[in-house]
């Protein structure tokens, strides 16, 4: 066993937490030291003073956090050292990570520094390890080792003579690249995810929030008047208002998606993408918890879709998400990575229609949104009562539609379901990745013959999947499907 | 039998129909007096019309939901519940308008807790809370005995964790 070593981190920590506790406060800076700069009120002063205070208390937390906070690895167990008054002691087993994330933002590259995620899967605060800031050699040590704990682990006792010298970082086994975005795709990408629109909305509040201050009202009417009596004028303003937007959403999706690189090796799926910020992703392939395949209207009109690898261990935030295969690619290529990453996973177009009774049911059931609305119409706006007509006819469609696309198909080792209605998801798990399952009929399904189904997988944030008014016949066999499960488990 | 699957077969206590109609009525009661304090306050601070109105309709559901949750659902809930343990399964079965069928293997079982309140001691019952990964299950009203029994044979069981990964060869 190598013997750990108990260390700080990254001496450049307290500068990063400054950096962003100067952020943080830029408003109350603004406002206190230089909007009220000569104020002579008490309450002013009183806020600057405990301004100044709380700046106080968190520089000194930042440093005294530094001196306090340590870790060590050891082959098999990550364990942090916390807390400056009241000590904790965290201890994380490497073979429990689910998966890896490394982000590289501005001031990291700066110093070429990077930070590092190890993703649990458990619930609640402490679910994930960070290393807020380390140096590569380091990051890439730490990967090493969390890639070997389960090699260790099931083959233990290799006894190594206790030495001094640090154990050199197990090489990272070979990669080989299968996706890197072109040019091309970023700018397919900047056009579907409509990034170049974005630019609007942020105008908007700009207008408003500087309307607050300078009154632009007059301004704007004198400024639509002037236009009004020369129109032709609107066409060069609005062209270059687009052309401004679109290279603006290009950046945005550049520097979002930019250099983005899907990788793997015979253990991992490695995810890449960022140009400002670089974020970094690895997961064990039998981490893959279910493939998760997203196709809004605007994605399956040009035939498009997004693939995401579902982990028990988070992802990232919502418009960060990090376990996305490009999103903007043709579905066809799609699902091509896919079986290249994934072999063991197998997508089928082929998949079972729900039976004439479904309809049936699903246009029976209340429409309780509908009969809201049209409360809520009869209420408050009589005059357009009549929209609940054509409200109705939408949620018909809907119905519809949704019973068309439900798709379900279960085989030996998998379930695949499709739902959705305008835009569709398909969900793809192995059985043994299912932890727990329910068969449900209701008084009218069971009038029509039908049964729901619902499953839980290992996912953050939890993926719990219903697919209903299947015939009861399917019912019966998901459930014996699933108790047959311990015949193909390890 | 609508879904053709083997039924569990373990019921739990007939005691659970007073338990569940005492704690619902005070519920129900709790729900039904703050109701009428806000008709009365409405009535003495004279609110918009439509407030009563609203508190009128909130007191008419209140009393159907009475009726329901008092009188009906704990003799069908104690009717339909059935579960069973063994050694690879648990198995929970309840509803008599919306019927579950729950399927936890036993190797996904992370805790097992006994709990009991008030009411639950009057009668010397138990409720078991089975907690997986992703959510929790409650066993209601079991007898001591059992519940503290199954709760230790659980926990004896629920031991072994599979990896989620397949078998190399599939038999």
């Amino acid at each position: 066993m190598m013997e750990a070593e108990r260390q700080h981190f990254h001496f450049s920590w307290p500068l990063f937490q400054l950096v962003s506790l100067v952020k943080g406060s830029v408003f109350f800076i603004f406002y206190l030291f230089i909007l009220k700069a000569g104020s002579d009120s008490a309450f002013i002063l009183a806020l600057k003073g405990l301004f100044i205070a709380s700046m106080f208390f968190s520089v000194t937390k930042i440093f005294l956090n530094w001196v306090y906070t340590r870790y060590e690895i050891s082959d098999t167990t990550v364990t942090l050292y916390l807390g400056i008054f009241v000590k904790k002691q965290r201890n994380v087993e490497l073979k429990r990570i689910q998966n890896v994330q490394q982000t590289t933002n501005f001031l990291h590259r700066l110093l070429k520094l990077t930070s590092l995620t190890l993703e649990t899967g458990t619930a609640g605060e402490d679910a994930a390890v960070k290393f807020p800031v380390l140096s590569h050699a380091e990051a890439d040590r730490i990967k090493g080792l969390v890639e070997e704990a389960k090699r260790v682990h099931a083959e233990p006792l290799k006894s190594i003579t206790e030495e001094e010298v640090p154990v050199p970082s197990p090489p990272l086994p070979e990669r080989q690249i299968y996706f890197t975005a072109g040019m091309k795709d970023l700018v397919k990408a900047a056009f579907t995810s409509l990034s170049m629109f974005a630019i609007f909305p942020i105008l908007f509040s700009l207008y408003f929030q500087f309307d607050d201050f300078f009154n632009l009202d007059e301004t704007s009417q004198s400024v639509f008047a002037f236009f009004a009596s020369r129109l032709w004028l609107l066409v060069p303003v609005f062209l270059t208002a687009l052309l401004l937007s679109a290279i603006i959403g290009f950046v945005t999706t550049y520097s979002k998606y930019g250099k983005f690189v899907i990788s793997a090796d015979e253990h991992r799926i490695y995810i890449r993408k960022g140009i400002f910020t670089e974020t970094q992703f690895s997961i064990r392939k039998d981490k893959v918890q279910a493939i998760k395949i997203e196709q809004p209207v605007l994605k399956r009109l040009l035939g498009m879709a997004e693939v995401k690898l579902i982990s028990a261990g988070s992802v990232g935030n919502d418009d960060n998400e990090i376990n996305s295969l490009f999103p903007f690619l043709p579905a066809k290529e799609a699902y091509r990575l896919v079986e290249e990453l994934l072999p063991q996973y197998e997508i089928s177009s082929s998949m079972q229609a729900l039976p004439k009774s479904a309809l049936w049911i699903r246009l029976l059931r209340p429409y309780y949104f509908w009969i809201a609305a049209t409360i809520a119409l009869a209420v408050f706006k009589m005059e357009w009562l009549w929209l609940s007509a054509p409200l109705f006819v939408i949620f018909i469609v809907a119905r519809f539609l949704e019973y068309r696309y439900t798709r379900y198909r279960l085989t030996e080792r998998f379930i695949q379901i499709q739902t959705g209605a305008f835009s569709t998801t398909t969900l793809l798990t192995k059985r043994v990745k299912i932890q727990e399952i329910e068969v449900t009929h209701s008084w009218l399904q069971r009038k029509f013959g039908v049964s729901s189904l619902h499953f839980h997988i290992r996912s953050k944030p939890l993926l719990a999947t219903e697919l209903k008014d299947v015939p009861r016949e399917t019912g019966a066999q998901f459930y014996h499907w699933f108790k047959d499960r311990t015949h193909f488990v390890k | 039998m609508y879904i053709n699957i083997e039924e569990p077969t373990r019921r739990i206590s007939p005691d659970a129909v007073r338990v569940w109609r005492l704690s619902n009525f005070l519920m129900e009661a709790i729900g039904f007096l703050v109701i009428c304090a806000l008709l009365v306050a409405g009535n003495h601070f004279g609110w918009w019309p439509w407030v009563t109105w609203i508190l009128w309709g909130a007191i008419g559901i209140s009393l159907l939901s009475s009726l329901y949750s008092i009188w009906f659902e704990p003799a069908w809930l104690q009717k339909t519940w059935r579960y069973e343990i063994d050694e690879e399964y648990i198995q929970l079965q309840h509803g008599r308008f919306n019927k579950h069928h729950t399927l936890i293997p036993m190797a996904k079982v992370e805790y097992v807790t006994t709990n009991q309140g008030p009411f639950l001691r009057k009668y010397d019952l138990y409720d078991l809370t089975i907690g997986t990964v992703t959510s929790s299950h409650k066993i209601p009203a079991i007898p001591k005995e059992q519940a503290l029994a199954l709760r230790a044979q659980i926990g004896v069981l629920a031991k072994i964790k599979d990896s989620d990964e397949e078998m190399d060869v599939a038999p």
